[in-house]
């Protein structure tokens, strides 16, 4: 009867019957992914045809014939360098060129040989490289394995579900939905008929598979086959709902899948809408069914199953074989490039709302922060800054005078952004548009006239940002003479660029749109990548290539991680909106886009004083830390909830201050590795299970751990804190815990459980001022976090902070380790120069013993005895002032 | 108020800034020459070299008065020739000037010219203006009283006068009520004698009662129409009655003074893009000791999407009554600025003569 009553509550929890799909098709509604997923495993009609194998060098090429309908495909295999293995499959003799996606890839990738090892008539055998690792190509049915040693670490069309639809003329099918299909009240006419794509991937030993990006949903991905599959298709969804595999703003075709043993990533390199289902065989046991398992020892080897689906182009897939996640990191970013380096003033905190109403309003809100001491960088202005939702032009009456305004932030070091969207207002009276539709750059609709739909400023025609000379023109119009009232202090925001149409199908734009050759089903989902593209060279341009840019997206795609930040888009001020922005996050930090946050607050709705106070908690350890509000909600400026409220809020943002030093480190490492900035426990202690999937929690870099309060009426969490031999420091009371435990942590209003691993060594500026351009020359304080071997690590970087001269090696970056009771600063970059004013105010050892005597030495002084306080209640040594420059050599002893 | 805070930096270190320390007041409690300096909040005793030699030592900051180092520290901007006061020393030398005589950026890239003279200039003449306003405001605010008061009296009589009215015409409602059943009454009398003739006397005396009838029934229709007429005008005077009722049930302020305001509709509709929306008169909702310094208007027409309009209107000291702003920070919420002579208040005269310009 329990069992009966517990199948029920699961059949309940898992069945798709409560997600309100509204818009939005379903798979079923999409009909190549209902004919894709129609189709049954292992009958693959595909078979390679070996005698048609060419081996050069680089490349080995192969035709692979569709028994059905003798249509035959070619494929391509790639050996990559940095353990990547590439796979490409089109028609052999398509009737026109399918799409493949351009300017993702950050070059043609190097390659490395291959040699082929055994040949029958049944298959193939090649060496992949140095690393004993082989790919099978089996003939009938057609399938490639890749093997390391015994171990077979994916497997392609190991079910068979290999399809490609090959372009064809009217007259040869006309089966439903092939050559048109509606939805609701939108027909797309399809005139090149059905050109989907599909192939499956086995991944042995694997029960975690995390990525594609963007779903609310857990950081884990769940199965789907109950259910629709994850889609990728850039959509402006309304008001979004939680915990499903529907469609968000963007779309990062990438997904990682983890073991104990391994981390491997798939690159998915497709622009149409896309699908993806995943499937486990041990996903539907429970613990205990698995503890069965394991005691009968009748446990097959547990497998996840994963299948892409997209509606055209071509199969352009990148297999990233680790071995480790920080591997698959490095192999996708030597793809797709790392996350850009933003300006330090853009990882402080952000102001935001639609919408700040007139000049009035941007001063009275900038002198609302000083008169309560918060600090902040940028305040936001949305879309009613505009002449009439004209980009480019400023409200005459409301912001007369925006040079004005702007000088009056950049006196006080602070900055601006401003809207620019991607659908421009089609009026003859307004200059963007004349230019746009007289170069022609629009993109047409099926007929060949400008595509127009409905956006803000009513009827509108979206630019062709697929089109360079469209991009470079745009990147012009931000030039201070084109862009009128701007001055350097202000940036840009693109948002509605999945596109967002309003009165089109599913809120976006036609998919028999043309942009050129293309139609827009080719490359719906690289659009916003474009936007972003270009406005960000606009930026750099307007400033002669000198100063970093910063734009925000809401659309983005693979290597968008190139151009700047991303959020989550138009969340809602509810507990359960905070605890996602968690997984969502983290999922885009996984796949490269480090530079991410969700609307402080929730965007629709109006967040209690509570929800709002826990949600400045965890905005503050994120990477992107944005408050932002609907046109429709009650103001809710720091300052507006009461004192007490007031003190929390400030609280939290000068903690986000203080470790600016730390975030901007973080961000010069994930500008150089890939490595995500807010990444899972599980990145950093992959073989403990325990953090397989934990999504409450999450680290920065490798030396943070927060564990945000995103419940109501907390009164305490349980943090897990990894690491059998590792201990954490609470950075608030410098309590000492130890690893591989879960901690319950009592909390009050003010709690913002966060804790330092033992071993690390973190810089803070603790003089928290009005904007972080205003600590610029401030001195450090050093936290350094002892290990049970008494020993830490660090990093210190330093550049000016918004430039392009770092690549002119015009930076500083110091190790800072502590060993056998020495701490000592050493240069990481010696052929860097960058002279700092700041200087070491304070260092704080965490777990410290009692010294008798502390000295410090500097290159060219002589050694000085250091003051020093020991606390031993808490085992906090503090040296008091030992004053050197952050960018010398010097050593600290302790006796 | 400690003077400690016109102390600078008075670090070894840096001669120049030893002699400003010394150029400006000390307070000898605190800053003595000696060899140790206790924190204000008795936490700590440091040596006297320790402090403003940007470290922060004391838990209270009060080891730091001249420079950033600690974060609950204050500045103290001497600001000759204005006003002076204390700043955050988060602000001290982050290049941006916020002392007008530029004592907080002595060492920073920022060029901060003393402004000091210049704004105390304006702050006086503003002043001297503001004591104008507050002179003649106050001069109309008694006015208004006084007027207030025979205002007040006029809708008392008015008042009298709808309640006498009122009274009569229920009087003579009643008077009519009575004469209708009267009326009514001998009609019965008149049917039940037709009906307890039945079939005897003949037809003249029929046709003489069905007369009677016809006549009694025209009576009562007409005292009906009566009754309907003062129905119509005691519903009306009802209706005047409660308005005044409602509007003397508002408090006007210790001497009425606010009286002559329209409290309930004060807004012409051309303030909301000449879209005409009501708003509902909540409550006063200044400061203890300024009760009326603001009202809250609340359950106004219906806001696009949900709630309600409403608005908050502070009242400032003017020598007119006239809205000066109407902002609308959030949707359909309104935030008005409001000038009458009778939100003049005596006590910002001796503020203005306390000030210490």
């Amino acid at each position: 009867m329990t069992a009966v009553l517990v199948l029920w509550l699961v059949a309940c929890l898992t069945g798709t019957w409560a997600v309100d799909r509204g818009n939005f098709k379903t798979c079923d509604q999409s009909s190549f992914c209902k004919r894709q997923r129609a189709l049954k495993p292992g009958e693959s009609p595909y078979r390679a045809l070996l005698e048609t194998m060419e081996l050069t060098n680089t490349r080995l090429t192969l035709q692979l014939i569709n028994d059905n309908n003798k249509v035959r495909l070619l494929l391509e295999l790639y050996r990559l360098q940095g353990n990547i293995t590439r796979v490409k499959i089109n028609e052999l003799k398509p009737l026109k060129p399918r799409y493949e996606v351009p300017d993702v890839l950050v070059r043609e990738p190097p390659t490395e040989p291959l040699s082929l090892l055994s040949q029958d008539e049944n298959g193939v055998v090649l060496s992949l490289g140095a690393e004993a690792q082989r790919v099978i190509v089996s003939a009938r049915p057609f399938r490639l394995d890749i093997v390391e040693g015994r171990d077979v670490l994916m497997s392609l069309n190991s079910r068979g579900l290999l399809a490609f639809e090959h372009l064809r003329m009217h007259e040869d099918e006309k089966e439903d939905g092939m050559w048109e299909e509606t939805f609701k009240s939108h027909t797309d006419s399809k005139p090149n008929g059905p050109s989907a794509i599909s192939l499956d991937f086995s991944l042995p030993g694997v029960e975690h598979v995390y990525g594609i990006p963007e779903h609310a949903d857990t950081l884990r991905l769940k199965t789907t086959d109950n259910g629709d599959p994850y889609r990728l298709y850039n959509l402006d969804v309304f008001q979004y709902e939680l915990y499903n595999p529907m469609a968000l703003y963007g779309a990062v075709p990438v997904m990682l899948a983890h073991s104990a043993q391994r981390t491997t990533g798939i690159f998915w390199l497709n622009a149409a809408e896309t699908w993806v289902d995943i499937s486990s065989n041990t996903a539907g046991k429970t613990v205990f069914g698995k503890m069965l398992d394991y005691v009968q020892g009748s446990s097959e080897t547990p497998q996840t199953d994963v299948r892409w689906i997209s509606e055209s182009g071509i199969i352009d897939v990148f297999l990233m074989l680790g071995p480790t996640a920080k591997d698959v990191f490095a192999q996708y970013a030597s793809l797709t490039g790392t996350q850009s380096f933003p300006p330090l003033t853009a990882v402080g905190y952000h102001q935001c709302r639609w919408n700040y109403n007139d000049q009035e309003d941007v001063k009275a809100v900038d002198a609302g922060f000083d008169e309560h001491d918060i600090p902040y960088d940028f305040i936001w202005l949305d879309i009613e800054h505009t002449d009439g939702k004209r980009y480019f032009t400023w409200d005459p009456h409301k912001f007369a005078s925006p040079k004005e305004m702007l000088q009056g932030i950049m006196d006080k070091k602070r900055k601006m952004v401003a809207i620019v969207d991607p659908h421009i207002k089609v009026d003859n009276n307004y200059k963007i548009h004349n230019e746009i539709r007289s170069r022609g750059y629009y993109i047409k609709n099926k007929d060949g006239g400008d595509y127009e739909g409905w956006c803000w400023p009513g009827s509108a025609g979206y630019p062709d940002f697929t089109r360079e000379d469209m991009r470079a023109w745009w990147a012009s119009m931000f030039a201070y003479d084109q862009y009128e009232g701007t001055m350097e202090n202000l940036y840009t925001w693109n948002d509605m660029n999945e596109p967002s149409v309003f009165n089109g199908p599913e809120v976006t734009m036609h998919k028999d749109a043309m942009h050129g050759a293309w139609e827009h089903r080719d490359l719906h989902n690289i659009y916003g990548f474009y936007v972003q593209m270009a406005t960000a060279e606009g930026l750099v341009q307007r400033s002669g290539g000198v100063e970093r840019p910063f734009v925000l997206t809401r659309a983005f795609f693979a290597g968008s991680q190139r151009y700047g930040a991303v959020w989550t888009g138009d969340n809602a001020a509810e507990w359960d909106h905070l605890k996602i922005s968690i997984p969502m996050c983290l999922s885009l930090g996984l796949v490269g886009i480090s530079f991410c946050g969700a609307d402080v607050g929730g965007f629709f709705k109006s967040p209690s004083a509570e929800l709002l106070v826990r949600w400045y908690q965890t905005g503050a350890y994120q990477p992107f830390f944005r408050a932002h509000a609907h046109l429709d909600t009650p103001r809710r400026e720091p300052w507006l909830f009461g004192p007490e409220n007031t003190a929390l809020i400030r609280e939290a943002v000068r903690q986000r201050y203080t470790l600016l030093p730390y975030w901007y480190q973080q961000f010069y490492h994930a500008h150089r590795t890939g490595e995500p900035i807010m990444r899972p426990l599980w990145v950093e202690y992959p073989q403990d299970p325990a953090t397989f999937a934990l999504d409450d929690e999450f680290l920065i870099g490798r030396d943070l751990l927060v564990h945000p309060v995103t419940e109501e009426g907390s009164r305490g969490v349980t943090a897990y804190l990894p690491g059998k031999d590792e201990v954490w420091f609470d950075v608030h009371t410098f309590q000492k815990h130890n690893g591989a435990q879960n901690l319950y942590i009592p909390v009050t209003m003010s709690s913002i459980p966060v804790f330092q691993r033992g071993g690390s060594i973190i810089p803070r500026k603790l003089r928290v001022r009005r904007s972080s351009s205003c600590m610029e020359h401030d001195p450090y304080t050093l936290f350094v976090a002892l290990n049970p071997q008494r020993t830490a690590e660090g990093e210190l970087y330093e550049d000016d902070g918004h430039t392009f001269n770092y690549e002119k090696k015009e930076f500083l970056h110091r190790r800072l380790s502590f060993v056998n009771n020495a701490l000592s600063s050493v240069n990481l970059a010696p052929d860097a120069t960058f002279t700092t004013q700041s200087w070491i105010e304070r260092i704080v050892l965490l777990g410290a013993r009692k010294p008798s005597r502390v000295s410090m030495k500097t290159a060219d002084g002589p050694e000085n005895q250091l003051e020093f306080d020991y606390d031993s209640s808490t085992s906090v040594l503090t040296l008091r002032k030992p004053g050197m420059n952050a960018g010398a050599d010097w050593t600290v002893n302790f006796e | 108020v400690f003077i400690n805070c016109s102390l600078r930096r008075f670090s070894s270190e840096v001669e120049k800034k030893t002699q400003r320390s010394f150029s400006l007041m000390l307070d000898k409690r605190f800053y003595r020459e000696r060899k140790s300096f206790l924190c204000i909040d008795g936490s700590k005793i440091i040596p006297s070299e320790q402090v403003n030699d940007d470290y922060c030592d004391c838990e209270d900051g009060s080891d730091e008065p001249g420079t950033s180092a600690c974060p609950r520290g204050r500045f103290y901007c001497t600001n000759l020739g204005y006003r002076p006061h204390y700043i955050p020393s988060s602000r001290v030398n982050d290049g941006i000037c916020d002392c007008c005589d530029a004592s907080d950026e002595y060492n920073s890239h920022a060029h901060c010219p003393n402004t000091c003279w210049n704004l105390g200039q304006r702050e006086r003449a503003y002043v001297e203006g503001q004591m104008r306003t507050l002179d003649e405001g106050l001069r109309l605010k008694q006015q208004l009283i006084e007027e207030g008061v025979l205002l007040w009296r006029e809708k008392q009589a008015q008042l009298g006068e709808l309640q006498q009215v009122s009274e009569d015409l229920q009087l003579k409602l009643e008077e009519h009520r009575r004469k209708k059943h009267e009326a009514e009454r001998l009609k019965e009398q008149a049917l039940k004698a037709l009906e307890a003739r039945d079939g005897g006397e003949g037809h003249f005396f029929f046709n003489l009662l069905y007369q009677l009838k016809g006549i009694l029934n025209q009576n009562i229709f007409k005292i009906f129409l009566k009754m309907r007429a003062l129905g119509l005008l005691l519903t009306l005077c009802f209706g005047f009655l409660s308005d005044l009722q409602k509007k003397l049930a508002i408090d006007y302020g210790a001497n009425r003074e606010f009286l002559f305001l329209n409290i309930l509709t004060p807004f012409p509709p051309d303030l909301f893009h000449s879209k005409h929306i009501f708003l509902v008169w909540g409550t006063w909702s200044g400061t203890p000791k300024n009760q009326y310094g603001q009202m809250v208007y609340e359950n106004g027409e219906p806001c696009w999407q949900g709630g309600s309009r409403s608005a908050t209107v502070t009242l400032t000291c003017g020598t007119e009554t006239a809205l000066r702003s109407v902002k609308e920070p959030s949707k359909c919420q309104y935030i008005m600025d409001f000038q009458t002579p009778v939100a003049c208040q005596p006590v910002l005269k001796q503020q203005g003569i306390h000030s210490e310009l």
